[in-house]
């Protein structure tokens, strides 16, 4: 790119600084930087990010529930003689829980998530996960993340290699949270936004009327230009550079006041983010915690760690339906999944070891609701005491690409998994 | 090989916590071992507050954000040395929180250990952390009886401490948690969440004597037998190459060869597993040196605020330190899982970019009053670049940053010469080369 295209872009954002980019103008950066810059993702730096959804593009948000979620106790047999003998101390009186279908049980501090799965809003696919290779948070979490099909962790993931199928925008794959981009949004080519949990114009380059402002953000956009240097140096240049592109976009999120409890504000967040209309497509957000290995419950199993977690997963859920725009609210699903679920028999501190199956969830109004995948038998354990899995969990994100984000999901995947029922094309 | 200027910054950077132009030119001209030395033998161990320094009634999480200060502060002023690198290095690789252990006196005790331990001997290091009570709460150890063996200590000790992934196996999980049975803590006395002064205990009651068949070997063992083993019995060398390994890619770049880690632990476990041994080897290795490497990581949160902090005359007293931490999301003592914190690219994110220019830019009003770039009006805009430059020990930048460097020294002096004393400055902080080590 000639420096003459960059003095246009200082003259004009030091002209009027609300006045955005010209088309004319804006192509001629992107020809410029994509010239320059060879195959980096540095052009969508420069390009124009109000870029709206389609009117019929499917919105994704995962819940990452950080540590190995107790599927069992999540959404159980509570009522099962079995169950209460495998679990002990730990297992969920059944009279206080919320009635699911057949013998299944929500959790009782999760009336939402089961007053939505009543209305037909909540697709359950039990007994999800993979073979056994090991019980590790960080490698589990990966091979869900990464889904290879021979369990390969990779640099990018499975959305993350859906965006580069896609003409995307910095806000088309959106972190919230801003503890990093997580590996199921990491692609090679396309910026994903994180998004931290406060800013509005405190967002570094969002405030434009300051014409000091405006030649140091002209500055700091200039040294994301790919150059010749070593490819870390070029990698930071480019975030500092998009992180002020896209400052006066994401800053509305933050207008108004969010909740306190952090799961609610970053669900809060995202929904602004997919209302506030910038081409949203994928979203994360993670909520920690769930490593339970001692006092998972409290004086009983109805209260303690585990069911506070719960508790705040519920009202997350709520708030984010609820800040979303009606409008979109066909448009959007909610994916809640974690690395593994829990060992069936509580060790001695009142909690429990890592285990292997656990639930996904998908939640949202073109949800088909109901229970997908088996149930794996509590009378049928392994042989480390472990749910045995049923269902792949690439089964579900072939779901979810081929019917939410419309898109093949064999490339994406490397392999075929065959769609679960649980959403219409 | 006498060291250049960029060499000896590309030292501070990696093996220290950086340093100012003054300090790195005490470091040009050396050899790199004779440098390398010299950061070796710089200690400053025996200045250690005791910790009633920190102790704020009952109220750890005040006491811990005195620790941070101190740390902070101690990073800043030190000369050149490898200790505090090294310490924040080990605390990552070890990693607890003040969150969960509760008591900071406890992860107070586990810091000393870094820095009195931390070059010597990993088996004497790692039994005395995994011994600490920092420890034993924050994996769950506390809790391992022969009644009720839990695994949470057994799999973090082999994967992230030891031997790493894939080199053990489930039943190796479940041997190594009936090993560590009875290892628990006492004393604890817990009273509106706070814990005081809880104590390593072997509880033989709780210990269980069976015989458990662990890495292949049936016998009775018992927890001493575990580090033995992983240190240098059937699992050395898997020991030596993960730790190598995560030395390495924190130390140099991200992606070392297979015969690249098999050297260095090989060298590690000639040495009895002295730290300082892999260290150096990692320091003097020509992949090191190599230019490739030069700003081959992204900056840590804690190494940008402290480099960025020494620049300025900055001390903790000047800034909330803990709050920014917790806006960049690095907060000493408390990271944010068992494996510690992310590293290098995990900082790539615009999230932490915000966070950052939330924090310079409000420095920048400072500059001035600092000192900081005055008197350019007889200069060139070139040597106001170099000025620039020279303040972040920046001697190799690209010809980007110093191309947008000299763009908004010439815009300013057009269009706001009055500003001349910050906005380069400013910018300054932003060039990618300052963000990278």
């Amino acid at each position: 790119m000639s420096d003459s295209n960059f003095d246009e872009l200082y003259d004009q954002l030091h002209a009027d600084p609300e006045r955005p980019l010209s088309r004319m103008n804006r192509r001629r950066f992107l020809q410029g930087a994509l010239i320059a810059g060879g195959s980096l993702a540095v052009p969508t730096a420069f390009a124009d990010y109000a870029a709206a959804q389609g009117a019929n593009d499917t919105v994704v948000l995962t819940v990452t529930l950080g540590g190995g979620n107790d599927g069992l106790n999540t959404l159980g047999p509570f009522a099962s003689g079995r169950y209460r003998d495998l679990r002990g101390r730990l297992a969920i009186p059944a009279n206080r829980a919320h009635k699911a279908t057949g013998r299944m049980y929500f959790h009782p501090n999760l009336p939402r998530l089961a007053k939505r799965f009543q209305d037909g809003d909540v697709a359950v696919v039990r007994g999800v996960g993979e073979p056994l290779r090991d019980q590790s948070h960080f490698s589990n979490i990966a091979r869900w993340q990464s889904a290879n099909p021979n369990g390969r962790i990779t640099g990018t993931g499975w959305l993350g290699r859906w965006l580069d199928s896609e003409r995307t925008t910095p806000f088309s794959g959106v972190a919230v949270g801003g503890r990093g981009v997580p590996l199921h949004l990491r692609s090679a080519t396309s910026d994903v936004t994180d998004l931290p949990r406060a800013g509005g114009t405190s967002l570094y380059g969002a405030e434009r009327s300051d014409g000091r402002d405006l030649r140091m953000y002209t500055a700091v956009r200039n040294m994301g230009r790919p150059s010749n240097r070593s490819a870390q140096v070029n990698r930071v240049a480019q975030v500092n550079a998009l992180s002020i592109a896209s400052a006066r976009n994401a800053a509305p999120a933050f207008d108004r006041e969010l909740p306190e409890n952090e799961l609610a504000l970053d669900m809060v967040l995202a929904a602004r983010v997919v209302n506030l209309n910038l081409g949203t497509r994928v979203l994360n957000v993670t909520h920690g915690g769930y490593d339970l290995h001692d006092d998972q419950i409290g004086a009983n199993a109805r209260v303690g760690a585990h069911a506070d977690l719960l508790g705040e997963l519920d009202r997350g859920i709520d708030f984010f339906f609820r800040t979303l725009n009606p409008r979109l609210a066909n448009r959007v699903i909610v994916v809640v999944y974690s690395e593994f679920g829990r060992r069936v028999e509580p060790n001695g501190s009142n909690g429990t070891d890592h285990g292997t199956a656990s639930h996904l969830f998908v939640i949202g109004d073109r949800v088909r609701g109901g229970m997908y995948g088996d149930t794996p038998p509590l009378q049928d354990l392994d042989e480390r005491g472990n749910l045995r899995v049923t269902t792949d969990f690439r089964r579900a994100y072939a779901t979810i690409l081929e019917r939410a984000l419309g898109s093949a999901s064999s490339p994406i995947l490397g392999g075929r998994y065959s769609p679960l029922g649980m959403l219409g094309t | 090989m006498k060291l250049t200027r960029p060499e000896a910054a590309h030292l501070l950077r990696r093996a220290a916590v950086g340093g100012t132009t003054t300090q790195i030119d005490q470091f040009v001209g050396l050899s790199r071992k004779a440098a390398i030395n010299r950061l070796f033998t710089t200690s400053v161990t025996p200045d250690l507050p005791p910790w009633r320094t920190f102790r704020s009634g009952d109220a750890h999480y005040r006491a811990q954000t005195k620790m941070i200060e101190w740390w902070v502060d101690r990073m800043i002023t030190s000369p050149p040395t490898i200790e505090e690198k090294l310490t924040l290095f080990l605390h990552g690789h070890f990693a607890t929180g003040r969150e969960k252990v509760e008591d900071a006196r406890l992860m107070w005790d586990q810091h000393l250990l870094f820095r009195k331990l931390g070059k010597g001997p990993f088996r004497k290091l790692l039994g005395r952390v995994s011994l600490g009570s920092a420890m034993l709460i924050y994996i769950d150890n506390e809790t391992n009886v022969v009644s009720a063996p839990q695994e949470n200590f057994a799999r973090e000790f082999m994967e992230l401490h030891t031997i790493g992934n894939g080199n053990f196996s489930e039943s190796d999980v479940v041997a190594m948690a009936r090993a560590w049975t009875g290892h628990n803590t006492v004393g604890a006395t817990r009273e509106n969440n706070w814990v005081y002064d809880p104590t390593y205990v072997f509880r033989p009651d709780q210990h269980d004597n069976g015989q458990k068949t662990l890495f292949g070997i049936r016998k009775n063992w018992d927890a001493r037998d575990t580090l033995n083993e992983v240190c240098f019995g059937v699992k050395a060398q898997d020991t030596a190459e993960f730790f190598a390994r995560k030395m390495f890619s924190f130390y140099v770049h991200a992606n070392p060869s297979q015969a690249v880690i098999t050297e260095l632990a090989n060298g590690f476990r000639q040495s009895g597993l002295k730290v300082k041994s892999l260290l150096r080897a990692i320091l003097m290795h020509d992949e090191f040196w190599a230019p490739t490497s030069r700003y081959a990581l992204v900056k840590s949160p804690v190494e940008y605020m402290v480099d960025i902090m020494r620049r300025n005359g900055l001390r903790s007293s000047d800034d909330f330190v803990r709050w920014r931490m917790e806006r960049m999301g690095m907060v000493l003592f408390d990271p944010p899982t068992v494996a510690g914190w992310g590293q290098n690219d995990f900082w790539l994110s615009t999230a932490t970019a915000w966070a950052k220019s939330e924090w310079t830019t409000n420095l920048k009003w400072g500059a001035e009053e600092r000192g900081v770039l005055q008197n350019t009006d007889g200069l060139t805009s070139d040597q106001v670049v170099n000025r620039v430059l020279t303040f972040y020990s920046i001697f190799d930048a690209s010809a980007s940053s110093r191309a947008q460097i000299k763009r908004i020294v010439e815009k300013t002096r057009e269009t706001a010469p009055w500003e001349m004393r910050h906005v380069p400055f400013a910018v300054g902080m932003f060039m990618p080369e300052v963000q990278c080590a």
